[in-house]
C-alpha cells in the first residue's frame, strides 16, 4: 500500500459510520453601490498605508504616474497596461527597476485589495520598492466573494491580491514597511471613459482566457465530462473533446456575446435560459450548444 | 524536549527571564486587542459560526474532498505526493533536491515544516534553509524554535534583537526597527534570486479548484513560492476548503482573528506552475499531502474538533497562561490552548501530558476561536481520560483522593477546615513542600477568617429573609 492508500484508508476508516455535516450556504455579501464601494476601497487601503488616488481623465493618471516616476531613474512595467499609462521612465529589470506598473484584475472593496495576475509576471509585483496599480473603476467589486466568483478559473497559475504595503512587526511590535515587497503600493483608480484603453486589453483578455483552459477536464451541468482541446489558430473556435471520443467545436462568437450580455447584467439560470439568450443575441435559430457554452462559462467563473 | 517538563521550564522561565513575559503580553495583548475591535466591525458571529459548519462538513467527507483536490491539482499540473508523517516528506524533499541539484532552499513560514523537522533534514542534505519571514528569520538566527503561530518571535525585544543582529548581520548596535529589517531585506533577496526551491506551507487548499492559497504580510511566500525553480507546499490533510467562494469568509475571518486586519496584504491563489505566455513563476509545483497524526485525531470523534483550526493564534494572545511565558516552555511545536489540545490528539494523551493542564479553563479561548472549537470543554476531556489512564502524579492523586474523602463526611471536613483556620500561617510555611512549591511563583494561600458554608447560612437567610 502507498502512503496514499494508507492516508486514504485512514480517513474512512476514521469516519465510518459518521453522519455527513451539512454544508453551510455561502454568506450573501452586503450590497454596495459604486460610490460606497469606491469610498470603502480607499477606506481600507489607505488604513492599510497604500495612497489612492479617483482619476476622472487621462490627463489625471498621467499626473499620478508622473509624481510615481519623479525622483526615479528606471521602470518596469506589466504586460497588460495599456500604452498610454505606461511610465516614461527608461525600463529595466525588476530586480533593478524602482518603480513597478501592474493593471489589476479587479478590486475589491470589502478588504481594499487589487488583484494581480501571474501574466503581468510576478517579479515586477514584488521586487520593486514602489508598485502603481491602475484599476478600472468598472473592474471594481463591493465584495470579495462578487470577486472571487469572477476571477476563478482564469487560465493564469496564480492570482495575487495586494492590500497594502509590505510590512511587518515582527521587531519589537514595531511596523515597519518594504520588508520584502514594495514598501509603498500606490493605486489609481480610472472612471474615465476608457473603451480606447480597455478594449485590445479585453478581448486579448477573454481569448488568453480561454487559451488558458486547454487541457481542463469539466463537467456540463448534466453531468457529462469533456476535455478542452484548445482554441483554433485563427482563434474564432474552441475545440472540446467529449467522453464517447467526439470533437466539437464551440464559436468563440458564442462565448464572448454570453460574457457581454452577463456583464450587461442578465443571469441565466441553466444552461437553456443562456443558450436561449445567446440565440436571440446573434439571430440564431436554436440554442448553440448550450451546455458547452455553460460549462465554458462556469470554469471561467461567470456562471 | 518532553512535554513532561513544561512546568519546570516555564517557572524557570518566569524566574530568570522576566523580560519574556514583559514581551509577550505586551505583543499577545496588542494583537487581542485588534482582534477584539476587527470582530466587532465584522458580522464575525455569522462568520464563525459559517467558518465551523464549512469545516465540520469537510472533515466529515474529508476523504472525498482529498480525491477531488489530487484530480484538480493533478489537472492544474501539480505533482501530488501524500505522507503519513516526516519520512515520507523527507523522501519526497530528498527527491527534489536530488532532481534539481538544490543547493539552496527559501522557506515560507510554515508550522507543518516545524512539525516534520524539514529545516534540519535539508540541512543534512548540505541543503542552505533560509525562513524568509521576519520574526522566523530573527529566530532562526537565534537557534530557537518559534514562540507563537503567527508572531514566532515576539518574545524577543528589540534590543535582544539589536544584539543578535549585530552580531550575525554587522549592524550598528543602536540600528532602528528599519535598518534591521533593511538589512534582513539585503541579506534575504539576495537568496531569494538565488534559490532553487520555495517550501510554503498552506493556509487553504480549495478541493473544488485545486487552489493553494497563501496568507501573509510582508511578501516573503510571494516571493519564495514565485522566484524558485521549484515550489513544494507542504498542506496537511485538513486544510481543505471544499468550494473556492468559502474563501470570502475563511480569508477575511482568519486575517481579523489573527492580527485585526480586514485581509492578510498578499494572498497568493496558487494554481499550479508557470504556462504558456507567462514569464516568471516555478516550473515545477509540488504539493505533499501530510497526516502526521490528523487521521488518529479524526478517528476521536471528540478530539477531531481540534481540525478546524485554521492556525490564527487567536487563542495564544487571549490566554493568560500563555501570556507569562510565549510558546517555548511548552515544548511543543503548538503551544497556549490550541497547542494543548492538539498535543494529545496528535501525540496521546500520555506523550502530552501535562499540556492540557495549563490552563485556568476561563474560556478566553473559546470566545475568540474564529471556527469555534470547544477548547476548554477539550481540555477536561483530556484531564479525564488521562485521570482514567492512571497519568495523575501520586501527590496529585493523593490530594485527590484527600479531598474526596473530606467533602463527603462534613464532619471531617468542618475539622480540616477549622484546623486551617487555628493555624493560618501554615498554608504560607516554606516547611511543607506543596506550599513550597506553590508559592515559589505565586502569593501565600490565605483561608477565609469564615468557611463558606457558614457564610452561605447567613446570605440564604437574608436573601430568604
Amino acid at each position: 500500500m502507498s502512503a496514499r492508500d494508507r492516508v486514504l484508508y485512514r480517513v474512512r476508516r476514521a469516519l465510518t459510520g459518521r453522519p455527513e455535516a451539512a454544508l453551510p450556504a455561502v454568506i450573501a455579501p452586503e450590497e454596495r453601490d459604486p460610490e460606497e464601494a469606491f469610498a470603502l476601497f480607499r477606506t481600507r487601503l489607505e488604513a492599510a498605508g497604500a495612497r489612492v488616488a479617483r482619476l476622472d481623465s487621462l490627463e489625471e493618471a498621467r499626473g499620478f504616474l508622473a509624481e510615481a516616476e519623479s525622483g526615479l531613474q528606471s521602470a518596469w512595467a506589466g504586460a497588460g497596461v495599456p500604452e498610454a499609462l505606461r511610465p516614461r521612465l527608461p525600463l529595466a529589470e525588476p530586480e533593478r527597476a524602482r518603480l513597478g506598473v501592474s493593471l489589476a484584475l479587479a478590486g475589491v472593496a470589502e478588504t481594499g485589495s487589487v488583484v494581480l495576475t501571474a501574466r503581468e509576471g510576478r517579479r515586477g509585483q514584488l521586487l520593486v520598492p514602489r508598485h502603481l496599480v491602475w484599476l478600472f473603476a468598472g473592474d471594481l467589486f463591493g465584495s470579495l466573494l462578487e470577486a472571487l466568483r469572477r476571477l476563478r478559473g482564469g487560465g493564469v497559475s496564480a492570482l495575487a491580491l495586494h492590500s497594502g504595503p509590505s510590512k511587518s512587526a515582527d521587531i519589537g511590535q514595531i511596523m515597519v514597511k518594504g520588508v520584502h515587497g514594495p514598501g509603498e503600493l500606490w493605486v489609481g483608480v480610472l472612471t474615465f471613459d476608457s473603451v480606447g484603453l480597455e478594449a485590445s486589453d479585453r478581448s486579448v483578455n477573454l481569448e488568453e482566457r480561454l487559451k488558458g483552459l486547454t487541457g481542463r477536464v469539466l463537467t456540463t451541468k448534466e453531468n457529462q465530462t469533456l476535455t478542452v482541446v484548445g482554441l483554433s489558430k485563427p482563434g474564432n473556435t474552441l475545440y472540446l473533446a467529449l467522453a464517447n471520443g467526439k470533437k466539437e467545436g464551440l464559436p468563440v462568437k458564442y462565448v464572448k456575446k454570453a460574457v457581454e450580455l452577463i456583464e450587461a447584467g442578465i443571469s441565466p439560470q441553466g444552461p437553456k435560459e443562456l443558450g436561449e439568450a445567446v440565440a436571440k443575441a446573434l439571430g440564431l435559430k436554436g440554442p448553440p450548444k448550450a451546455g458547452y457554452l455553460w460549462a465554458i462559462l462556469h470554469a471561467l467563473g461567470y456562471v | 524536549m518532553a512535554l513532561r517538563d513544561y512546568p519546570r521550564r516555564a517557572a524557570e522561565l518566569i524566574e530568570q527571564r522576566p523580560e519574556v513575559r514583559e514581551s509577550v503580553t505586551r505583543a499577545a495583548l496588542h494583537f487581542d486587542r485588534n482582534r477584539a475591535r476587527a470582530y466587532a466591525e465584522a458580522p464575525a458571529e455569522a462568520w464563525r459560526t459559517y467558518a465551523k459548519g464549512v469545516k465540520d462538513h469537510l472533515l466529515s467527507r474529508l476523504a472525498d474532498y482529498l480525491e477531488a483536490a489530487e484530480a484538480r491539482l493533478t489537472e492544474n499540473g501539480v505533482r501530488v505526493h501524500w505522507a503519513e508523517g516526516p519520512e515520507d516528506v523527507h523522501r519526497v524533499l530528498g527527491e527534489i533536491v536530488r532532481a534539481h541539484g538544490v543547493r539552496r532552499a527559501v522557506k515560507a513560514k510554515s508550522m507543518l515544516s516545524e512539525e516534520l523537522g524539514v529545516n534540519a533534514f535539508l540541512e543534512a542534505q548540505g541543503v542552505e534553509v533560509y525562513e524568509t519571514d521576519l520574526g522566523e528569520f530573527i529566530i532562526q538566527l537565534a537557534g530557537e524554535p518559534p514562540s507563537h503561530i503567527v508572531g514566532p518571535a515576539i518574545h524577543k525585544s528589540l534590543a535582544e534583537i539589536r544584539r543578535l543582529f549585530a552580531e550575525r548581520l554587522g549592524t550598528p548596535p543602536d540600528a532602528s526597527p528599519e535598518a534591521l529589517a533593511a538589512a534582513a531585506r539585503a541579506f534575504l533577496r539576495e537568496k531569494f534570486l538565488t534559490a532553487e526551491l520555495g517550501i510554503s506551507g498552506a493556509n487553504f487548499l480549495v478541493a473544488e479548484t485545486g487552489t493553494v492559497v497563501l496568507v501573509e504580510n510582508e511578501g516573503n511566500i510571494r516571493l519564495s513560492t514565485s522566484l524558485p525553480r521549484v515550489h513544494v507546499a507542504l498542506v496537511g490533510i485538513e486544510k481543505l476548503l471544499p468550494r473556492f467562494e468559502d474563501l470570502a469568509v475563511f480569508l477575511q475571518l482568519l486575517a481579523r482573528a489573527a492580527t485585526g486586519q480586514p485581509i492578510g496584504t498578499f494572498v497568493s491563489l496558487i494554481d499550479g506552475p508557470r504556462r504558456e505566455g507567462e514569464t516568471d513563476g516555478p516550473e515545477e509545483v509540488h504539493v505533499v499531502l501530510v497526516d502526521n497524526g490528523r487521521t488518529a485525531a479524526l478517528a476521536d470523534l471528540e478530539a477531531s474538533e481540534v481540525l478546524r483550526c485554521i492556525r490564527c493564534g487567536a487563542c495564544l494572545n487571549a490566554c493568560p497562561v500563555y501570556r507569562q511565558t510565549g510558546g517555548h516552555p511548552f515544548g511543543f511545536v503548538y503551544s497556549g490552548p490550541i497547542g494543548e489540545v492538539l498535543a494529545p490528539a496528535l501525540l496521546g494523551p500520555g506523550e502530552a501530558y501535562p499540556l492540557y493542564h495549563a490552563s485556568t479553563l476561563c474560556g478566553a479561548c473559546a470566545e475568540v476561536c474564529p471556527v469555534k472549537i470547544p477548547i476548554p470543554k477539550l481540555l477536561l476531556t483530556w484531564r479525564h481520560r488521562a485521570a482514567e489512564e492512571g497519568l495523575l502524579l501520586p501527590m496529585e492523586k493523593a490530594m485527590v483522593r484527600a479531598y474526596a474523602e473530606a467533602v463527603v463526611r462534613p464532619r471531617a471536613y468542618r475539622l480540616a477546615s477549622k484546623a486551617m483556620r487555628a493555624f493560618p500561617g501554615a498554608l504560607e510555611s516554606e516547611r511543607l513542600p506543596l506550599v513550597r512549591a506553590w508559592t515559589r511563583l505565586r502569593s501565600g494561600l490565605r483561608p477565609s477568617p469564615r468557611p463558606f458554608h457558614e457564610l452561605w447560612e447567613e446570605i440564604k437567610d437574608e436573601r430568604e429573609g
